[in-house]
């Protein structure tokens, strides 16, 4: 297998060729640096290439290897961080252009703990300004531009996490780290065709992360199968005294390898009316056809009726205008692309006190009710998103108007979820499905996805790898 | 707390939560002041989309208000103390 080739293959693929010094991490750093200079660039996916820092850590881990100090399997492995973690020496410009040179002293803790691991930072990837805190209604709200989907370029790659998405899709980097407030994984994943998990709130340290929302933020992995997720999340996981979220408790004991037989599978079907396209509801309906096929018990689940946008809504909107204020009172929030940034947090101050208390109250009772249905089933799976990629010219407001009771309901109850692709609309657009879990089962759903995907092949589709513009 | 939290670290706390303390090298610069001054009127066009903005969001707190939530109902905040270290 060649370096160029290699970036095509999973991390699990490579991992044992790295270790076996078939393939060298200096070379596959430098494939990787090129694409990204090339196909990421033109992709608008990359926030800063890493060149110095990644030959450093590359050339590290062959000299380490060849000692026979082999690390795990993110050994080696060329990888990008969304730009709202902080790189030491490196700008962490958050997408937002009054921050485009933002500095920090150090890593973040993923950051460092992918070090330790021995993977490779390539690049700082692209992302909607501020994750999107202060609200965005086009594709181009980044300080990068609009990051194209590699699969139709005239189409978006999702936010917030638009770079990694994109550049997973393209096989730009071996894997990617993104972050999900609401949906900034997911959607990604879904529209770009690889495979993404938000992990259970509080298992991945945020500390050295901005902070959007602390109540709501995760941070979690994005590539090219549910397995790799796993080998991702294995290094990244863990308690973190730096963060007074992170969680002490470890992930249930049922190693994600395991094989998931007799997991009672529950199937949401949601109503997104109109918005709903017909494609995504045949792949999805397929999907969950070949899931039944698995071993695993499949029913039709039905969430209660919660305010689950409006509650999640609150919650984010103040939390964001609380944690970008300096941005708004010193009047630089006029400088992101977004206008009406410019009047978010005078929004936002019209929420009460009371009422944001009362959003916590409502998502109490949205965590309880989502604690009743995992006594009945150990999974829950639905489609990641009713649509496929918007264009990159869309009013969002209108593209995505729909409720997403899943989305807002796991994300205010800290549940984990992983999208894996589940087809394709006829116009060659990745569709995806999400697989739920109660908090700290990240890896029932990981198993469930590794062995969907041991029996499909849609994660193993790649886009055309080519450094042309959108027309 | 172990130190005197001056007004300075407090602000810093209050946008970065308290993992700034644990960690004030990851902290970002404040950003300097805009050029211009920081409230600048916003024209008719942005006066009625801010007044639609808060308008939406008003229906949307009032949503809520109208869902039954029992009496005592514990918000999902977790407070922990702060234990000194040893």
């Amino acid at each position: 297998m060649t370096p160029e080739e290699a970036l095509d293959a999973t991390v699990a693929d490579v991992a044992p060729l790295v270790r076996s010094r078939q393939l060298s991490p200096v070379a596959l750093a430098e494939a990787s640096l090129e694409r990204l200079q090339t196909v990421g660039r033109s992709l608008n996916a990359v926030a800063t290439l890493t060149r110095d820092r990644a030959l450093e850590e590359a050339r590290a881990a062959e000299q380490e290897i060849v000692a026979g100090r082999y690390r795990g399997p993110l050994h080696g492995i060329p990888y990008g961080a969304k730009d709202l973690l902080a790189t030491r020496g490196i700008p962490t410009g958050w997408g937002a252009r009054p921050l485009r040179a933002q500095m920090s002293g150090d890593d973040a803790t993923v950051i460092s703990r992918l070090r330790e691991a021995g993977a490779v930072l390539v690049a700082k990837l692209a992302m909607i300004e501020l994750a999107g805190g202060l609200g965005y209604n086009t594709a181009a709200a980044s300080s990068s531009g609009a990051t194209s989907d590699p699969w139709d370029r005239s189409r978006w790659s999702c936010g917030s996490s638009s770079g990694s998405g994109s550049a997973t899709a393209a096989a730009l980097v071996g894997f990617s780290i993104g972050s999900e407030t609401w949906g900034s994984i997911l959607c990604p994943s879904a529209f770009n065709g690889v495979s993404g998990l938000r992990p259970t709130f509080g298992l991945v340290p945020r500390s050295g992360a901005m902070a959007l929302s602390w109540t709501m933020d995760k941070i979690g992995p994005m590539a090219r199968s549910a397995e790799d997720c796993g080998l991702v999340i294995d290094v990244i996981a863990g308690p973190d005294p730096g963060d007074p979220s992170s969680l002490v408790e470890k992930l249930d004991d049922a190693g994600w390898r395991d094989r998931p037989r007799r997991y009672r599978v529950g199937v949401v079907r949601p109503a997104f009316g109109k918005i709903y396209d017909r494609e995504v509801e045949t792949a999805f309906e397929e999907a969950v056809r070949a899931i039944s096929g698995l071993g695993v018990i499949v029913s039709d689940v039905k969430l209660p009726d919660l305010p689950y946008d409006e509650t999640a809504i609150i919650v984010i909107t103040v939390e964001a205008a609380a944690a970008f204020e300096p941005l708004i009172t010193s009047g630089r929030v006029r400088e992101l692309i977004e206008p009406a940034a410019k009047w978010a947090g005078d929004v936002a101050k019209t929420v009460s006190g009371v009422d944001y208390v009362r959003a916590m109250q409502v998502r109490r009772l949205i965590q309880q009710a989502f604690d009743e249905t995992f006594k009945e089933y150990d999974l829950l799976v639905s489609p990641t998103m009713p649509i496929v990629a918007a264009k990159l010219t869309d009013k969002l407001e209108t593209s995505f108007a729909y409720s997403d009771p899943v989305g807002s309901g796991g994300n205010l109850a800290g549940l984990p979820a992983l999208s894996v692709p589940c087809g394709f609309s006829k116009a060659g657009l990745p569709i995806a499905m999400q697989i739920v879990g109660a908090p700290l089962t990240d890896r029932k759903a990981l198993s469930l996805g590794r062995l969907y995907q041991e029996k499909t092949d849609w994660h193993r589709r790649r886009p055309p790898v080519t450094a042309a513009k959108p027309a | 707390m172990p130190r005197r939290i001056t007004r300075r670290a407090a602000t810093r706390l209050l946008v970065a939560g308290p993992a700034a303390f644990a960690l004030p090298k990851l902290l970002p610069a404040e950003p300097a002041p805009a050029k211009s001054p920081a409230r600048p009127a916003l024209t008719a066009a942005e006066r009625r989309q801010l007044e639609k903005s808060v308008a939406q969001l008003k229906s949307t707190a009032e949503k809520l208000r109208k869902v039954a939530v029992p009496m005592g109902t514990d918000p999902a905040f977790v407070f922990r103390p702060m234990i000194p270290k040893k």
